[in-house]
């Protein structure tokens, strides 16, 4: 199962870093490193639960907590920075 | 334990918040940047007569289990570097901030002492994920501040280096996550010794490679550093060229030489960066020869300057019996670059400042109506190329003994060339500031303060190369 | 099987999320993929993760997302074949690559038993708090620092733009009478986090999520600005005093004695929790 949750977190960051260099638009750009991130920590998880203990392990666990709100702060400014740009155009 | 590290952290930060309070604005920038000065100083006399390496772990857990911070002779010279550039772009700011882009002067001080909080962070950690947050605080405070100016072209600019931004610390994360997955620990001394004899983690070092590469604007991913460098406020810009990028090239080296094990892979990797430096070193200088303004010709020369940290790849891999010089040469030529850079970004400031505009064509006569700002065009100029005496040439010239005692002789002829273009690209400003015919445009009156601290910082990158002995101290001791 | 259906359906809302020309689909399938990721976070054990990934990473981030999407022209630009072809040829060496990697981990130990062995000189009884608040804490500091900074980044540069909300009578009552619930829920959470799921994070973002509610339908808070600025800079403030605190008695930066460290580490986690919660609210606003 752990293998399972390995692939998927591989075929996310794969995908996302496609249609990351494909993309031209803001929008579409920040999805998909949004979703990169996720794929990012999919694996960081998958890994808390390869262990023969029979909690995961917390470390982890904390790590991705860090993880998405680093990513979150990142994708706030960058959304901001967007609508400013955005509004510019009109 | 000497001095506790957390305060070259913590200290910064309280600083960044304090100085929202209007009221206190002046007295929290200009006491906490002396005070920060003298910590980083502090650290760095230490690193030359206390024990070293150093080890805190914070909040007493040792690794794996914690976090720690790291003091050798290498992190505490880099304290002492963004120390002393810290120190005088803060007196700089000062000036600057008086007479020109009052509105941002409001908020500079936060982003300001966030980044330097960020940098004293990165020199001292040696836990990998404590570097990915670390490294987030560095790329932010620096889109803020290229943003700054709050144009369009400088958002753009912010945008598109904080998506590859952003982009790269997920491939860090996700390297870490390897190496964690792979070896159990994330602290850099317990890696290093887990690491022998095993191959598993050259796939981790791919991603984290490739982000450092982005990070550090190495060649194909160089695109969003001028910019970047060149479309914010002149304080900014000499932080972020001659500090912001420094830290993924320094933590590379530490990979390198301190945690990865010998392994074929990795001599491929040495040769393919190598070449990308060297590619780095052409195509900037190339750019930096053909700009006409002055900002963007810095910026494509900061292009070109960090190739040499690249191009010199296949030298960590072979000099493990060199590593003291090697680790002499990295830290001299990010020392020279930083203050350079640092001294001709300020000096830029000024020269747009009296000038009005960003042109080298409106330069000329400047060495006689600013001879003081000229003076430092000149020093940092030199270090810039490597003339002798200067910081730059000492870089220069232990890269190049060793280069040719390891028998890579293509990296060391690739680096004399790459003197001989970058003083093709420095040269130009000289011309224009001795010319004989000086514009008209110059009786803005300028602030002692901001020549000044453009001309120290520009002294020192050259004079620094008279010191080394005592400057690498330190690096020799351990 | 409930796997593979929840990645199979994870891996295809991203797909729509990423491939569709329409922004607003791409938008919808974004929140639907956060959701799903929740859910994947707690058939993986991660419950924590999953909080947050459902307030934070889905909620906040979605509504970010659409307020993006709202404020967007709907226009996709032609991409030319040749760059098609090199993204494909980088990802698909990329995922070659990572294929061959995949069998080279193990199945180990790591420092999750240390954790465990350690948990009962942390202050906190629950293994994930342990690390975020106390083991490692010095990245938790950090972290409270990367998001003050970004919110006070998008402050300083004074993006100004328009605010959006409903104008819907019942549901301003409603959100009037909610908001005190949410508000000790979310204290709530943040107390559960010293000895079970839960924490400072989640806490605070739950309440800015309630906040993000009551500012939609068009409600003020009754709250000054430099107020609202002060809860915005109390984590970090905060935070750092209290490891200049311990440096300065002697014991090291962010080194809590065992007596008081259950007592630094709570109020450590309301100043994280009011600053987490007001700091969203106002990426959200995108002003004070």
């Amino acid at each position: 199962m752990i293998g399972f949750y390995y692939f998927l977190s591989l075929i996310l960051v794969v995908v996302s870093l496609y249609y990351f260099i494909v993309a031209r638009s803001y929008v579409k750009r920040l999805i998909s490193v949004n979703i990169l991130g996720s794929g990012v920590f999919l694996f960081f998880v998958a890994t808390a639960k390869n262990t023969t203990m029979e909690n995961p392990d917390p470390v982890p666990h904390a790590l991705v907590l860090t993880g998405i709100v680093v990513a979150v702060s990142a994708t706030a400014i960058a959304v901001a920075l967007i609508l400013y740009l955005n509004k510019e155009e009109r | 334990m000497p001095i506790d590290l957390g305060y070259l952290v913590a200290l910064p930060l309280l600083a960044s918040l304090l100085s929202l309070i209007p009221s206190l604005r002046v007295y929290t920038a200009f006491i906490f940047s002396l005070l920060s000065f003298l910590l980083s100083l502090y650290s760095f006399i230490y690193t030359l007569m206390g024990d070293i390496p150093l080890y805190q772990w914070i909040g007493g857990w040792v690794a794996p289990l914690g976090i720690g911070f790291r003091l050798d002779g290498l992190s505490g010279f880099f304290l002492l570097m963004t120390g002393i550039i810290g120190f005088f772009v803060a007196l700089y700011s000062f000036s600057f901030f008086k007479v020109e882009y009052q509105r941002q002067g409001k908020v500079f001080w936060f982003f300001f002492f966030f980044l330097w909080a960020g940098l004293n962070a990165f020199f001292l950690s040696e836990d990998l994920f404590n570097l990915y947050v670390v490294l987030e605080v560095l790329s932010l405070s620096a889109l803020v501040l290229v943003a700054l100016p709050g144009h369009r072209k400088a958002i753009k600019a912010s945008l598109n280096y904080l998506f590859l931004s952003i982009l790269a610390s997920m491939f860090y994360l996700l390297g870490v996550a390897m190496l964690y997955a792979n070896y159990g620990v994330l602290s850099m001394s317990l890696l290093s010794e887990k690491l022998a004899g095993t191959h598993a983690f050259t796939y981790a070092l791919f991603p984290i490679i490739v982000a450092l590469a982005i990070k550090s604007a190495l060649l194909p991913f160089h695109f969003w550093l001028p910019p970047a460098h060149s479309s914010t406020v002149a304080p900014a810009s000499a932080l972020l060229s001659s500090l912001v990028v420094k830290p993924p090239a320094y933590l590379m080296l530490r990979l390198w030489l301190e945690v990865l094990p010998k392994d074929k892979s990795l001599e491929y990797l040495s040769i393919v960066l190598s070449l990308m430096g060297a590619l780095a070193i052409l195509v900037g200088s190339y750019y930096a020869i053909r700009q006409k303004t002055i900002k963007m010709l810095l910026a494509y020369s900061t292009v070109a300057q960090m190739g040499y940290l690249f191009l010199m790849a296949p030298l960590y891999y072979h000099g493990e019996s060199f590593r003291e010089a090697l680790l002499q040469a990295f830290a001299l030529q990010v020392f020279s670059h930083a203050l350079a850079k640092a001294s001709m970004f300020l000096s830029s400031g000024n020269a747009i400042y009296v000038a009005r505009r960003d042109d080298l064509s409106y330069m000329p006569g400047f060495a006689h109506s600013h001879p003081l700002t000229f003076f430092a065009l000149f020093f940092s100029g030199a270090t810039l190329i490597g003339l002798p005496l200067s910081a730059g040439f000492v870089a220069k010239f232990l890269f190049l003994g060793l280069s040719i005692r390891l028998g890579f002789i293509f990296q060391g002829s690739i680096m004399l060339f790459g003197s001989l273009l970058a003083s093709l690209y420095v040269y130009p400003i000289w011309r224009e500031s001795f010319s004989s015919h000086p514009t008209k445009f110059y009786d803005n009156p300028i602030p002692q303060l901001m020549e000044l601290s453009a001309f120290f910082l520009g002294f020192l990158s050259f004079s620094s190369g008279i010191v080394t002995f005592l400057l690498l101290q330190g690096i020799v001791r351990g | 099987m409930l796997d593979f259906a929840l990645g199979i359906m994870l891996l295809s809302s991203a797909l729509v999320s990423l491939h569709s020309k329409d922004l607003m689909k791409s938008g919808v399938f974004f929140l639907i993929f956060g959701f799903l990721s929740g859910l994947i976070w707690v058939r993986l054990e991660a419950f924590d993760v999953a909080l947050v990934e459902i307030i934070l990473g889905s909620a906040i981030t979605g509504f970010l997302i659409f307020k993006l999407v709202k404020g967007s022209k709907r226009r996709a630009l032609r991409v030319s074949a040749f760059t098609k072809a090199w993204a494909g040829l980088v990802s698909l060496l990329f995922f070659l690559f990572m294929l061959f990697y995949l069998p080279t981990i193990e199945r180990q130990d790591r420092v999750g038993r240390l954790v465990y062995e350690n948990l009962h000189k942390s202050g906190v009884e629950s293994a994930v708090n342990a690390v975020l608040l106390n083991f490692r804490g010095y990245d938790t500091l950090l972290e409270v620092g990367v998001i003050t900074l970004a919110i006070f980044g998008l402050l300083a540069l004074e993006l100004k733009r328009e605010a959006y909300h409903w104008d819907n009578p019942l549901l301003q009552s409603f959100s009037k009478l909610l908001l005190p619930f949410i508000v000790f829920f979310s204290l709530y959470i943040t107390y559960l986090g010293t000895f079970s799921v839960g924490g400072a994070f989640q806490g605070g973002a739950l309440l800015a999520g309630g906040l993000v509610f009551f500012a939609l339908a068009k409600q003020s808070l009754p709250l000054k600005k430099s107020l609202i600025l002060l809860f915005m800079a109390t984590g970090l403030g905060f935070f750092s005093l209290v490891g200049l605190f311990y440096a300065l008695l002697g014991y090291g930066f962010l080194t809590y004695p065992l007596k008081l460290s259950t007592l630094t580490l709570i109020f450590i986690e309301l100043s994280i929790w009011i600053s987490t919660a007001f700091l969203l609210y106002t990426a959200y606003k995108g002003k004070l």
